[in-house]
C-alpha cells in the first residue's frame, strides 16, 4: 500500500511540484494550503508524512506543527519544515514544536524525494 | 520530471500574488503601519520567492530576495515604510511580473528589464544598507557533480536518542535508506538498553543498531541520512581506511591537532570529535586524561592505524615547526632595504673596479678584484635570504587536486618534483595564482573523461605534474597533464571565430598553440565552476610577463601539455653584458647571451639583403639595434654581433660596441615609459650613466617577426 | 488491535495480532506483554495479520523475547505476515524471533 504524503503550503505551483516528484516516487499526495485546511483534510485518513510551510495565512506552520502534535492518531506522524535560510528561528521553533525534519527553499523536487524517502520508503 | 503542469499554475498563482501585493501595498497608504497589509505584502514575495526557486528560476529569486529583505525590516521596524518606499515596492512588483514570462519560457533577460533589474536593487539597497551584490545567480540549487567514489566498506554505529519514535523518525526508514545507497551487508539489532517490561516508557527508543555498508556514496551523502536525528542520536560512521591515509599523508601544515587532521581528513565527524574531547576533559578532571587518538580508538571512532598514520603526520609537522623556531623572522622592509644597499655598493664596487682598470696600477686593480669578488659573495648571500624553495607552494596543491577532482568526478594524481628548486620570495608570492590556474586548467580542459581515457588505451587515473628546475639563469616550472593534449583545429576555428586570426591565415602548432593565451579567448564546451568562463589564460600570460617571464605550450594529441613557465631567478640584480650604440650604453641580461661574433661586410650585406644571417648553417633572425631604435647609420664604424637565446628561440642583435660583463642593479622604468617596446629597464653604472636594460625576449619576437617578413618575401 | 488471548491445552498463552504494532499502540502492547507474562505459561505469537510494525513494536518484541528467556519460558512465533517477515529480516533478528516449526 503506497504511502501517503501531505503538502501543506499556501503556493499551488509548489504543491504542484512536490506533488509530481512525490507521486513519480511512488508516493500518494494530499494537498492543503494552509494549517486549518490540512488539520480538516486530515481527519480520517491515514498520512504517513506532512510537509508543512512555516508561513501561511490563517494558521502559520509553527501553530499547526504543534496541533498535529495534539493529535492521538498524528503525534508521532513525521513532518518537514519548509524553511528558507533567512528562518534559522523560525527552523528551532518548528523542531522544538517537534518538526525535526526540515528542507530548506527553494528546493530540487528530487531534493524533496530524498528528504521523504529518509523517513518514509514509499 | 515533467514540471509542465506545475508552471502553469505557478505564472497564475504569481500574477494572483502580485495583485494582492498591489492591492495591499495601496491599501497601505491609507491604513499606514496596518499589520496585516504588511504580512499580506511579505508573504506575496516571499511565496513567489520561494516557488521560483523551487522551478529554478534564479532571476526572479534574485530579484525577489531584495524585496523580500527591504520588507522584512519594514515588519521589523527598521524601515518605515513611506510614499517612496511604498511607490518603490509598486515598481518592484510590476518589474516580478515582467521577470515571469521570460524565465518560465527559458528566454535570456531583454537588456532593457536587466537595467531595470539593477537599478531596482540599487534603489532597494538603500534601506538595507547593503551595497548591492553583484548579480549573482544566487543558486543554491547548483547541480551536484560528485566524484565517482570507488565502491567502499562503511561501519555505522547508531545509539538511538528517547525521543526519536515519538518525533516520528523510526530507526529502520534510515536503514531502508541506506539499503537504497548500497548493500547491508550485515546488520545488528541490540536492544541491551532496553528496562525491564514493567519499567519501559513503551514510547521511547532504546535500540543500538550497527550497520555493515557496501557503497559508493560519499561520506557526505551517508551522514546525510541522519541528518533528521543528528541531535538525538550517537551516531558512529567509520570509513575505510586506505582513501583516509591517502589524505593525511597530503595534510598541509597549519593543521596541528590531531583532531583536526582527522576531522579534516574525513576520517571523523566533528560530533565525534566534540564528544572525544569532552571526554578527554572529564577524564583530565579526575586526572586520568589518555591522549585524544586513545579515546577515539576505544570510542570506535577511529580505526588504530588511521590514528598512527595521523600521529605521524603530526610529528612531521612538528618537526617542521621547530625547524622553523632556528628561523629569525625579519621585517621584509629591512630586507629590500638591505637589497637596495647592496645594489648601490654593486654599482660603486663595479665604478671603482672600471676606474683601478683605467689606471693601470696593478695593486690597485688587484684590491679592486678582491673587493669586487666579495661584493659578488655579498650579492649573492643577500640575494639568498630572499630565496626559498618552491615545494611548499607545489604541497598545496595536492589538496586543491584532491578536492577538485572530486569535485569534477575525475580521478586524478598529482605528481611533484623539483620541490628543493629555489627562486625568489616575491616571485614565489606571485607566482600561486598562475599556477592555481594552469593546474585547475590542466584538471578541467587537459584530462579526459575516465572513458575516453580508457577507449584511448590510457590508464583511468590520470596524472597531473608540477616540476620545477634551473635553467640559463631562469627558474623553469612545468604543469604537465597526460591527457588528450591541445586540439590545435579546434583552436584554430575559434581563433577565426573570435577574429583574433584570419581564417587564411597560416600558421605554426605552437602559434596556434599560443592562442589560447589572447584575451578572451576559451575553448571549453562546458563552462564549468573552475574554468572555462573566458578569463583566464590571458590573464596567467599577463601575470606571468609581468614577473618578465615567458609562458610556452608543448603538446602532443592523445599524449598530453606541458605548460612551461619561465621566469628570472629575481627581480632586483643582475650580471649584465654592457654594449654601446654610439655614445648610448645598453646591458642585456648576461643568461642570454650565447656569443658574440664580429660582423664582416659580407655579414652586412647578407643581412640587408636577407633579414637574417647564415650561422653555421642556422638561419638566425637579426635585429639591428640602430634600426630598431631608429638611431640612424654610423657607417664608419665596425659593427658586433650579440647571439642571444631566450628558451628555444634564438636571435642575433647588431650593435655598435662590446663593453664587456658587469653586475648591475635593475630600477624599474618609470609608468611614463611603460609602454616601451624592448626596454625592461634601467640602471645606472658605475661613471654615473644611464643605461638601458634590453627586454630580450621582446626584442627576439621582434626579430622573428621580421625574420618570417623577409623569408616570405624571398 | 484487536487482543484474544487464549489459554491453549499445551499449556501456552496465545497471542493474535491484527493491523498494526506501532508506537500508536506501543502503551497497550505494553500491557499485553506483561499480562501474557503473568499467566505463567509459554507464549506464542501470531503475526500473520501484521499491516505494520515499527520500532516499538520491536523493541517491546525483544523485550518479551527477553523476559521469556529468564523466566525460562518458551517464545513460539506461530505466523509471520510479509511486513513483518521484512522487519525482522532487515533488522537481523531472525535469529531471535524463530518461526516455531509448524505444530
Amino acid at each position: 500500500m503506497a504511502k501517503t504524503i501531505m503538502i501543506v503550503d499556501d503556493s499551488a505551483s509548489l504543491r504542484q511540484v512536490v506533488a509530481i516528484a512525490l507521486k513519480g516516487g511512488g508516493y500518494d499526495v494530499l494537498e492543503a494550503c494552509d494549517g486549518k485546511d490540512a488539520l480538516a483534510k486530515m481527519t480520517g485518513q491515514k498520512i504517513n508524512l506532512i510537509i508543512s510551510d512555516v508561513n501561511m495565512p490563517n494558521m502559520d506552520g509553527i501553530t499547526f506543527v504543534k496541533q498535529v502534535k495534539q493529535l492521538p492518531n498524528y503525534k508521532f506522524t513525521p513532518i518537514i519544515m519548509l524553511t528558507t535560510e533567512s528562518q534559522e528561528g523560525k527552523k528551532q521553533e518548528g523542531q522544538a514544536a517537534g518538526a525535526k525534519a526540515w528542507v530548506v527553499k527553494p528546493f530540487k523536487p528530487e531534493q524533496m524525494l530524498n528528504a521523504v524517502s529518509k523517513l518514509v520508503l514509499p | 520530471m515533467d514540471l509542465y503542469p506545475a508552471l502553469q499554475i505557478f505564472i497564475a498563482e504569481s500574477r494572483e500574488l502580485l495583485e494582492q501585493m498591489e492591492e495591499s501595498l495601496l491599501a497601505l497608504e491609507t491604513a499606514p503601519g496596518d499589520r496585516e497589509l504588511l504580512d499580506a505584502v511579505f508573504r506575496a514575495a516571499h511565496t513567489i520567492k520561494g516557488s521560483a526557486g523551487v522551478f529554478g528560476f534564479d532571476s526572479i529569486v534574485h530579484f525577489t530576495h531584495h524585496v523580500e529583505t527591504v520588507l522584512d525590516r519594514v515588519r521589523g521596524g527598521q524601515v518605515t515604510l513611506d510614499a517612496e518606499l511604498s511607490a518603490l515596492l509598486l515598481l518592484c512588483g510590476d518589474h516580478i511580473g515582467t521577470l515571469i514570462e521570460p524565465a518560465t519560457d527559458d528566454s535570456p533577460l531583454p537588456a532593457a528589464v536587466l537595467a531595470k533589474d539593477a537599478e531596482l536593487v540599487a534603489a532597494l539597497a538603500r534601506y538595507t544598507g547593503d551595497a548591492p551584490a553583484p548579480a549573482q545567480t544566487q543558486a543554491p540549487v547548483v547541480a551536484e557533480t560528485t566524484a565517482p567514489a570507488a565502491r567502499s566498506h562503511w561501519h555505522i554505529e547508531l545509539q538511538f536518542g528517547p525521543e526519536v519514535l515519538r518525533n516520528g523518525m523510526d530507526p529502520m526508514s534510515f536503514l531502508r535508506y541506506l539499503a537504497t545507497l548500497g548493500e547491508l551487508t550485515k546488520v545488528e539489532t541490540s536492544g541491551a538498553r532496553l528496562p525491564a517490561l514493567a519499567d519501559i516508557d513503551p514510547e521511547a527508543c532504546y535500540l543500538d543498531v550497527s550497520v555493515d555498508l557496501v557503497s559508493d556514496a560519499e561520506r557526505a551523502t551517508i551522514e546525510g541520512v541522519f541528518d533528521f536525528v543528528r541531535d538525538d542520536c550517537a551516531i558512529t560512521i567509520t570509513q575505510p581506511t586506505e582513501d583516509i591515509l591517502q589524505s593525511i599523508a597530503a595534510f598541509p601544515e597549519q593543521h596541528i591537532k590531531l583532531g583536526d587532521i582527522l576531522v579534516a581528513s574525513a576520517a571523523l565527524s566533528d560530533q565525534e570529535l566534540r564528544a572525544g574531547l569532552a571526554l578527554q576533559e572529564a577524564e583530565r578532571e579526575q586526572a586520568v586524561a589518555r591522549p585524544l587518538g586513545e579515546i577515539l580508538i576505544a570510542e570506535g571512532s577511529v580505526a588504530p592505524l588511521v590514528v598512527d598514520a595521523a600521529l605521524e603526520r603530526q610529528a612531521q609537522i612538528k618537526q617542521q615547526k621547530s625547524n622553523d623556531n632556528r628561523l629569525i623572522r625579519v621585517d621584509a622592509d629591512k630586507l629590500d632595504q638591505l637589497i637596495t644597499l647592496v645594489g648601490e655598493l654593486v654599482i660603486a664596487g663595479s665604478g671603482i673596479h672600471a676606474m683601478a682598470h683605467r689606471s693601470g696600477f696593478s695593486d690597485i686593480v688587484e684590491s679592486a678584484t678582491t673587493l669586487a669578488r666579495l661584493v659578488e659573495e655579498v650579492r649573492d648571500s643577500a640575494l639568498g635570504l630572499r630565496m626559498v624553495q618552491i615545494g611548499p607552494t607545489f604541497q598545496r596543491f595536492q589538496r586543491v587536486v584532491r578536492d577538485v577532482s572530486r569535485e569534477i568526478g575525475k580521478d586524478i594524481e598529482l605528481d611533484i618534483s623539483g620541490g628543493e628548486t629555489e627562486l625568489d620570495k616575491s616571485v614565489v608570492e606571485r607566482i600561486g595564482d598562475p599556477l592555481m590556474h594552469l593546474v585547475r586548467n590542466a584538471m578541467d580542459h587537459g584530462i579526459e573523461s575516465a572513458e575516453a581515457r580508457l577507449a584511448a588505451g590510457k590508464p583511468a587515473r590520470a596524472r597531473v605534474g608540477l616540476n620545477a628546475f634551473h635553467d640559463s639563469g631562469s627558474i623553469v616550472i612545468e604543469v604537465s597533464d597526460d591527457g588528450a593534449g591541445l586540439n590545435a583545429d579546434k583552436i584554430r576555428n575559434k581563433a577565426i571565430e573570435r577574429g583574433l586570426i584570419q581564417a587564411t591565415a597560416t600558421l605554426s602548432v605552437t602559434e596556434i598553440h599560443q592562442l589560447i593565451f589572447e584575451a578572451g579567448f576559451s575553448t571549453a564546451d562546458a563552462v564549468s565552476n573552475l574554468s572555462g568562463r573566458g578569463v583566464g589564460m590571458d590573464v596567467v600570460r599577463r601575470n606571468i610577463e609581468s614577473l618578465r617571464g615567458t609562458i610556452e605550450i608543448d603538446s602532443k594529441p592523445g599524449v598530453g601539455t606541458t605548460m612551461r613557465v619561465r621566469l628570472p631567478l629575481t627581480l632586483a640584480i643582475i650580471d649584465g653584458f654592457l654594449v654601446g650604440l654610439g655614445q648610448a650604453r645598453y646591458v642585456l641580461p648576461l643568461d642570454v647571451v650565447v656569443e658574440c661574433l664580429e660582423l664582416s661586410h659580407e655579414d652586412r650585406h647578407a643581412i640587408t639583403k636577407q633579414g637574417f644571417l647564415n650561422i653555421r648553417g642556422e638561419a638566425l633572425p637579426v635585429l639591428r639595434l640602430r634600426d630598431a631604435f631608429l638611431l640612424g647609420d654610423a657607417d664608419w664604424r665596425r659593427e658586433n654581433i650579440v647571439v642571444v637565446r631566450f628558451g628555444n628561440l634564438k636571435a642575433g642583435i647588431v650593435v655598435d660596441e662590446l663593453l664587456g660583463e658587469l653586475q648591475t642593479v635593475i630600477k624599474p622604468l618609470g609608468k611614463l615609459f611603460s609602454f616601451l617596446q624592448g626596454i625592461g629597464g634601467s640602471t645606472i653604472l658605475g661613471t654615473g650613466e644611464v643605461a638601458l636594460i634590453l627586454d630580450v625576449p621582446g626584442l627576439i619576437k621582434h626579430a622573428e617577426a621580421s625574420k618570417a617578413q623577409a623569408l616570405s618575401v624571398a | 488491535m484487536i487482543s484474544d488471548m487464549l489459554a491453549e491445552p499445551g499449556d501456552a498463552t496465545r497471542l493474535e495480532f491484527s493491523d498494526e504494532l506501532t508506537i500508536y499502540g506501543a502503551a497497550q502492547l505494553q500491557a499485553r506483554f506483561s499480562d501474557a507474562l503473568s499467566l505463567g505459561h509459554d507464549i506464542e505469537l501470531d503475526f500473520s495479520a501484521v499491516s505494520e510494525l515499527d520500532c516499538a513494536g520491536v523493541q517491546l518484541l525483544m523485550l518479551i523475547e527477553r523476559e521469556c528467556r529468564a523466566l525460562n519460558r518458551a517464545l513460539r512465533i506461530t505466523a509471520r505476515s510479509a511486513v513483518s517477515e521484512e522487519v525482522f529480516t532487515l533488522l537481523n533478528l531472525r535469529q531471535f524471533l524463530p518461526l516455531a516449526a509448524a505444530a
